[in-house]
């Protein structure tokens, strides 16, 4: 039997649409759920069984879960007041919805014993990125010391005693920006009263992108900058071979979250330290792919196929 | 002495009752009304603290009764409460105070006793999902049936049942209750299925049939005030007893001896006034 693999995500995302077509390359049939289109919110789970919006049963024997994220809703004007608030609102908890029901169908195939990467346990991650920390450092995996905050005094404290500080956002998304010491005052930081954010102690050193699938490690890049957030100022990427410490921790962060795919920044110190700096549930890969020639789509592919035949969980 | 988080995002009397049954155990009630003020998550230390209103806290336990999700957008009650005007900015401060929270509940989890998880109000999200591992199970699991019969409700805290109420219809008063030991284990297991360390369970019992007692619904943040109106019993202190670990504190006496009265049954009151 040909096993399925789906796909949830949106079709227009080219790195579901490359996971889709290698595991079509590898003999499987793909079925793409594009959560974007309005046709999904009919996608329903009836006696235990997924049925797409046709009201055809669905059998999928592993699923690559890309995304379930909803835009938020614009408005035509960049203010929201009075009543336009109130539609706004309610146009977002629309869409809250969407994400909510993307997410009953990834936990109604988990819980119907389907291969699935990554689990619903292990996606929030990305959502809060001091919670994954966080549980790293519980575990005992090194990870900046920070701060989550929208008081001012807090700031001055933690850059009092960790030094080198950076900001970034919560829950990703944003660049990585240096702290300036020298404008902490109430003023300088007032924005914060807007939204917190989170604040870490600048850890300096190479900049490692890891990838790892069910365990193994997949690709390994060094990522050569002289900019404090890497992304879109790689100067070059180069492959690299783990040694036996990064492998461990990058096999440790995986199990410690419960994640099947990921893609893990370290930060290796000059005194050969590792450091955790972000862990991705979803990460992006045909650009490191493309530049390194490290198939990660092809060994992801190959192991929900593999898992989709053998009918085992990862 | 105790110490307990009640994180709260509106008006919740629920909390309130909470509240003053935990003061009266002499524990230390730290209020964190995300209307007003957001927590700061210090990780300089292993482990780490979280500061409600400048000073730290260390929680025996907390209670979440917010719409904190791990799955999706922040909810509608986060996007309201954001300061900024612009909808983009909203939407974003939004976003980072849930994943601000997110971080603090899974640290309280590691460190305290959450009553309820974030994950316990996402599985109630995921309530179809969650459903069909219910009937897996063999519960009786589903909406109230048309045939003549009764509505049920109790109160649940870490597998045990502190507390029922019924009520002969839609509109009526609710009075106490005594679960069936078959019913009892059927609402344990529903717990702990939908990982719901407190909360409340909504039952239907068909008139012909009592012993088909079926699970209507589950609710991660318990209501509390109606029924201790309409069935003289505080639900929230039996909850907080169970949580703390003893029988349920004394309420103050004049509130017992002369105010609750008047409370539970207006009519008391005007027929003393008569007579």
């Amino acid at each position: 039997v040909t096993p399925t693999v789906g796909i949830l995500g949106r079709a227009t995302d080219p790195h579901a649409a490359a996971v889709a077509r290698r595991v079509v390359d590898r003999g499987a049939e793909a079925v793409m759920i594009d959560t974007a289109l309005p046709s999904f919110a009919r996608w329903r789970w009836t006696d235990g069984q997924l049925h797409d919006h046709e009201g055809e049963p669905v059998r999928l024997d592993a699923v690559y879960v890309r995304s379930v994220a909803a835009p938020v809703p614009r408005h035509a004007t960049p203010e929201v007041t009075g009543p336009a608030l109130t539609r706004w609102i309610g146009e977002a908890e629309r869409r809250r919805r969407t994400q909510v029901h993307a997410r009953t169908v990834h936990a109604g195939l988990e819980a119907a014993g389907t291969f699935v990467v990554n689990s619903v346990d292990s996606t929030w991650f990305h959502r809060s990125k001091p919670a994954a920390d966080l549980r790293l450092r519980a575990a005992g995996i090194a990870t900046p010391r920070c701060m989550v905050t929208d008081d001012p005094a807090a700031v001055r404290r933690f850059v009092a005693t960790v030094g080198e500080t950076v900001r970034k956002p919560i829950a990703g998304g944003g660049a990585c920006v240096e702290v300036d010491p020298e404008a902490l005052s109430d003023d300088d930081l007032a924005g914060l009263v807007s939204a917190p954010t989170l604040f870490q102690e600048r850890i300096r050193g190479d900049d490692l992108r890891i990838y790892l699938v069910d365990g193994e490690i997949v690709a390994a890049a060094h990522i050569r900058t002289t900019a404090l957030d890497y992304r879109g100022h790689e100067d070059d990427v180069v492959a690299i071979e783990p040694d036996a410490e990064l492998v461990d921790l990058c096999r440790r962060v995986a199990r410690t979250l419960g994640l099947v795919f990921t893609g893990i920044d370290v930060k290796r110190a000059s005194d050969g330290r590792l450091t955790v700096l972000d862990t991705n549930p979803s990460p992006m890969f045909l650009g490191i792919e493309h530049r390194t020639d490290q198939p990660i789509g092809d060994r992801l592919a190959a192991r929900l196929v593999a898992a989709g035949a053998g009918g085992s969980r990862g | 002495v105790g110490e307990v988080v009640l994180v709260v995002e509106g008006e919740d009397p629920g909390a309130v009752l909470l509240a003053a049954a935990f003061r009266r155990h002499g524990w230390q009630v730290r209020l964190l009304d995300l209307r007003f003020g957001r927590p700061t998550l210090d990780g300089v230390d292993e482990p780490p603290t979280v500061w409600i209103d400048g000073r730290p806290t260390r929680p025996d336990a907390v209670v979440n009764r917010t719409a904190t999700s791990r799955l999706g957008l922040a909810a509608g009650s986060a996007l309201a409460r954001q300061l900024p005007a612009t909808w983009s900015a909203r939407h974003l401060a939004a976003r980072e105070e849930q994943g601000l929270l997110l971080a603090c509940f899974d640290l309280w989890e590691r460190t305290s006793r959450v009553y309820n998880p974030v994950r316990t109000l996402d599985r109630r999200l995921l309530r179809p999902a969650v459903e069909a591992e219910l009937r897996a199970a063999k519960l009786p699991i589903g909406p109230p049936r048309e045939a003549a019969g009764r509505d049920g409700i109790c109160w649940i805290v870490d597998g045990t049942v502190v507390s029922a109420a019924t009520r002969p219809g839609v509109g009526k008063r609710w009075s106490t209750a005594r679960l069936s030991p078959e019913t009892t284990e059927t609402v344990r297991q529903v717990a702990e299925i939908a990982d719901m360390r407190l909360g409340q369970i909504d039952l239907w019992q068909p008139r012909a049939d009592p012993a088909g007692t079926i699970v209507t619904g589950w609710r991660p943040i318990p209501w509390f005030r109606s029924f201790w109106e309409q069935t003289g019993t505080d639900v929230a202190a039996l909850v907080v007893a169970a949580i703390v670990g003893g029988p349920p504190a004394a309420a103050p006496s004049f509130l017992a001896a002369d105010l609750e009265p008047n409370l539970l049954d207006h009519r008391n009151l005007v027929r003393r006034r008569r007579t």
